[in-house]
């Protein structure tokens, strides 16, 4: 939000639109992920959500999180890339993380 | 003589969901930290081990068991190469090194294709990459929000 924040203040300070400025808003826009990811994941105790930032994708993350129910309290949460053009950090997750596993509330 | 009794809490106890709160932390911060750590040696030519050992519940150590990933980590001091005795040196440049300094990740690299004939070269040192510190800092900075998600996953 700070950064949004201060996007506004650039906007209104500025005489007119800027180059640049529609693919940075598209930016900000993107960042709505991570508390999908988090709802979507059922508030697991995760190391990482798609487009959090730390990954070299920043916000361009294509990737998402696929989780399977095991057993009670028990999931299976494998890291799952969507584009082909994927960064370094998100090609390491998807073979690190497949799957992460959480059983009866513990991560392993 | 006086006695005194402790007053416990009413309700089920905190301390389980705190061990399992804490655990979850460090271990989700751990496997964070073990992948970015993998990324700089993602390209090379062997495979560098990384692996998160759990020495007490409430510890985890990220290592990885790489000699050449320690001495670019670290970085080298300035050193003189001489060929074996009654050797010549040989290398290729022009060099472009897979990794930077500072940086997460790891590029193609070359060796170079001009083959150079030596009795002997100054090498200028390797600047550290700094990769433990680096990443460190990443993820400290990143707990607050992991732990946030180990409590609300906790509570839930």
């Amino acid at each position: 939000m700070q950064f949004l924040k201060q996007f506004k203040i650039e906007i209104q300070g500025a005489p007119e639109w800027q180059v640049g400025w529609n693919a940075r808003a598209a930016m900000y826009a993107k960042s709505i992920q991570v508390p999908y990811w988090r709802g979507v994941t059922k508030l697991l105790p995760l190391p990482a959500m798609p487009g959090d930032g730390s990954t070299a994708c920043l916000t361009n993350c294509g990737c998402a999180w696929d989780v399977q129910e095991v057993g009670a309290d028990s999931y299976d949460a494998y890291w799952r890339r969507g584009k082909n053009d994927s960064c370094q950090g998100c090609i390491q997750r998807e073979q690190e993380w497949a799957p992460l596993q959480v059983r009866n509330g513990e991560l392993r | 003589m006086a006695n005194s009794t402790a007053i416990l809490p009413k309700g089920r106890s905190l301390a389980k969901p705190m061990r399992v709160i804490i655990s979850n932390t460090l271990s989700a911060q751990a496997k964070a930290i073990k992948v970015d750590l993998a990324l700089p040696a993602a390209t090379w030519d062997h495979k560098v081990n990384v692996a998160i050992n759990a020495p007490t519940p409430y510890e985890r150590q990220i290592t990885v068991d790489d000699e050449i990933y320690a001495m670019l980590n670290a970085g080298t001091r300035a050193h003189d190469i001489k060929p074996r005795s009654g050797g010549i040196l040989r290398f290729r440049t022009p060099f472009r090194a897979k990794t930077v300094p500072d940086q997460i990740r790891s590029n193609k690299g070359a060796l170079g294709n001009v083959t150079v004939w030596s009795h002997g070269v100054h090498h200028p040192g390797t600047r550290a990459r700094n990769w433990d510190r680096v990443i460190g800092k990443k993820w400290r900075e990143r707990i607050g929000d992991i732990f946030q998600r180990s409590i609300d996953a906790a509570i839930k």
